[in-house]
């Protein structure tokens, strides 16, 4: 008996080993991707999207844009639009304003970050940087996504028997003897190995950089280090783009802005369910460049529009609804 | 600056017939607006803000306003549904909400329109312009003492952006408001944008109304702008005042050194710049009428 379950142990964690390295394998064949193109400069959003995917793409947006005074925040992180900002350059800056003038009493920059993050823009610029060699094509890790399930089954199937040999060991159904305790000790480690392998793999599974991609993330990460020094001034409000696409809303130079912006209301996922900032690409997410800042603010403003009048002046108490009338 | 010091307002020696407050100097200021909270805090050159009453809880202020009476920014609370024009006694419960605001605010004084707002239990949703007549202003006068006798701070009553007058008027809006004052010491809140509106919808020269007006009862101006369309003038706080707008602000400022003047912007909100180079506008008239 013990001989019996030391081959099937054996033959668990010899799966276990194989289908391990193979996903590993698979992986590294897949990202190494020689670069189609060249680029030499990037847009913050490009950078964004490589270091954060999504959701580091909106939040970089945001944090420009208010600086630069095409929208405004206020406290609670909500976003308003900028009456005299009607249109933007940036296929990434048209989208969000035409997000936040969708919403004339203010928009939360969670719902921004779900609505512009889950939007095609978001699959331009991934298209984009797919076509540079730069992130992963669709459906190129299905190989590695089978290979992980496989494995996930392999350590079920090994913790189970696992369990089984203890359980008969300690109820003295099979006797103790150095098979079944070799067995044991080799389903235990088979279990460790294909624990690890899976949490390794799955994280592999958001990783959607490509070698190059990651090289040119970890190039530009070089040239702009964290938390340089930056000029407050609103004309030098581009300075901070590449810092925050590279490492979050924490490189915003304003901390009250940063606050705001990082507001959540934990009623959205961007990019296919990325845990906070931590998105390397589109629908499949990733796991680059840390998650940006994100706080829950205690603004209390007390919301709802304002209204005005044609002729009179401002309206009254009943006329106004909650909202916020000016007086005449 | 005004006397900008945070705490309880007090109304202790203040008369009756001079209950214009002591502000000292508000300077130039914005209504501040939950959607420009931020902004109104970051601006620089804003000496005192105005926040709209029935949009407050005076018992859970909004943070910014709480950061910028922290600061020695003075924040008047101005109503919008009192109705104090009406045929009914003011509302207590109303002039309660009022003075709470004042109060936690550590406020200056707080304003009101001379308009009514409801009758008969039906809510005009508009500022409506009051009978000026002689019977109207009894009714007034003794609606304005008891929110007087209510509040814990000074009283200042906004002239109106009316949209029509009654056929049986007696006075002019601003002999009905020299009028009240001199019975009731009441505060003026001169909006120079209403007078215009008034002028272009209905007529009323605004110039001739600051020669009646008791500006030294003055303890703030509005300003603000709107748009015209097919002759009527839109009173929107929504633009940039027009010329002729400042350029009554000038004509107020060269009769009285306003204590204050304020921007009105209530809708359609520019960028911070607009806003900074609006309140400039302001500056310059007031410093051109100095000269």
């Amino acid at each position: 008996m013990g001989i019996l379950l030391l081959i099937i142990a054996v033959i668990v964690v010899s799966g276990v080993i194989g289908v391990t390295t193979a996903i590993h394998r698979e992986h590294r064949r897949v990202r190494a991707v020689v670069a189609a193109g060249r680029q030499d400069s990037f847009t913050p959003y490009e950078l964004a999207y490589l270091s954060g995917g999504p959701r580091r793409v909106v939040n970089t947006a945001l944090a420009l844009m208010a600086r630069q005074g095409m929208v405004r925040v206020s406290r609670g992180g909500n976003i308003h639009a900028v009456s005299d900002v009607r249109s933007a350059q940036d296929p990434v800056e048209r989208v969000v304003l035409e997000a936040v003038s969708a919403h004339p009493g203010g928009v939360s920059a969670a719902t921004l970050r779900h609505e512009v993050g889950n939007g095609p823009v978001m699959d331009g610029l991934r298209f984009h940087l797919t076509g540079l060699g730069l992130l992963l094509p669709d459906g190129s890790m299905t190989t590695v996504r089978t290979r992980v399930n496989i494995l996930l089954l392999l350590v079920c199937a090994s913790v189970t028997l696992l369990v089984a040999v203890i359980v008969a060991l300690l109820a003295d159904v099979v006797a103790w003897d150095a098979g079944t305790s070799l067995a044991a000790l080799v389903l235990g480690v088979a279990s460790m190995i294909g624990v690890v392998g899976h949490i390794e793999g799955r994280k592999a599974l958001r990783n959607t950089l490509t070698s190059a991609g990651s090289d040119e993330l970890s190039r530009l990460r070089r040239v702009h280090v964290p938390g340089a020094t930056r000029s407050a001034a609103p004309e030098m409000a581009f300075a901070i783009g590449f810092p925050v696409a590279l490492y979050g809303l924490s490189e915003l130079d304003d901390p009250q802005l940063m606050s705001e912006l990082g507001s959540e209301n934990h009623r959205f996922s961007v990019g296919g369910g990325c845990a906070a900032g931590a998105c390397g690409g589109g629908s499949s997410s990733g796991d680059f460049g840390g998650g940006d800042f994100g706080s829950s603010s205690g603004g209390s403003s007390s919301g709802g529009s304002s209204c005005s009048s044609g002729g009179g002046s401002s309206c009254s108490s009943g006329g106004c609804g909650g909202g916020g009338c000016g007086g005449g | 600056m005004a006397d900008a010091s945070p705490g309880p307002p007090t109304r202790a020696g203040v008369s009756l017939n001079s209950e214009v407050a002591d502000m000292g100097g508000l300077g130039v200021g914005i209504g501040w607006r939950a959607e420009i909270d931020l902004s109104v805090e970051r601006m620089a050159g804003v000496d005192f803000v105005e926040v709209v009453a029935e949009n407050i809880r005076p018992g859970h202020l909004p943070e910014s306003l709480a950061v910028l009476r922290g600061r020695g920014t003075p924040v008047i609370p101005h109503g919008v549904g009192l109705g104090i024009g009406g045929a009914e006694l003011p509302d207590p419960a109303r002039l309660a909400h009022l003075a709470a605001c004042a109060e936690a605010l550590g406020a200056p004084l707080v304003s009101e329109h001379l308009a009514f707002v409801r009758a008969g239990g039906m809510e005009a949703g508009h500022l409506l312009p009051v009978p000026r007549t002689r019977e109207a202003l009894d009714v007034v006068t003794e609606n304005v003492r008891r929110a007087q006798d209510a509040l814990p701070v000074p009283l200042a009553l906004e002239n109106v952006a009316a949209i029509f007058g009654w056929p049986e008027d007696e006075l002019t809006e601003a002999q009905f408001l020299a009028e009240l004052v001199e019975r009731t010491g009441v505060g003026l809140l001169v909006d120079v944008a209403n007078l215009y509106t008034n002028q272009i919808n209905l007529g009323l020269p605004a110039v001739a109304a600051l020669d009646v007006l008791p500006l030294e009862h003055l303890s703030y101006v509005h300003v603000a702008g709107g748009y015209e369309h097919h002759g009527v003038w839109h009173d929107t706080h929504a633009a940039p005042a027009p010329e002729a707008v400042l350029d009554l602000l000038y004509e107020l400022c060269v009769r009285v050194d306003p204590p204050g003047v304020l921007l009105e912007w209530d809708d359609d909100y520019p960028s911070d710049a607009t806003l900074t180079a609006e309140l400039d506008r302001i500056r310059s008239a007031m410093a051109k009428a100095a000269r």
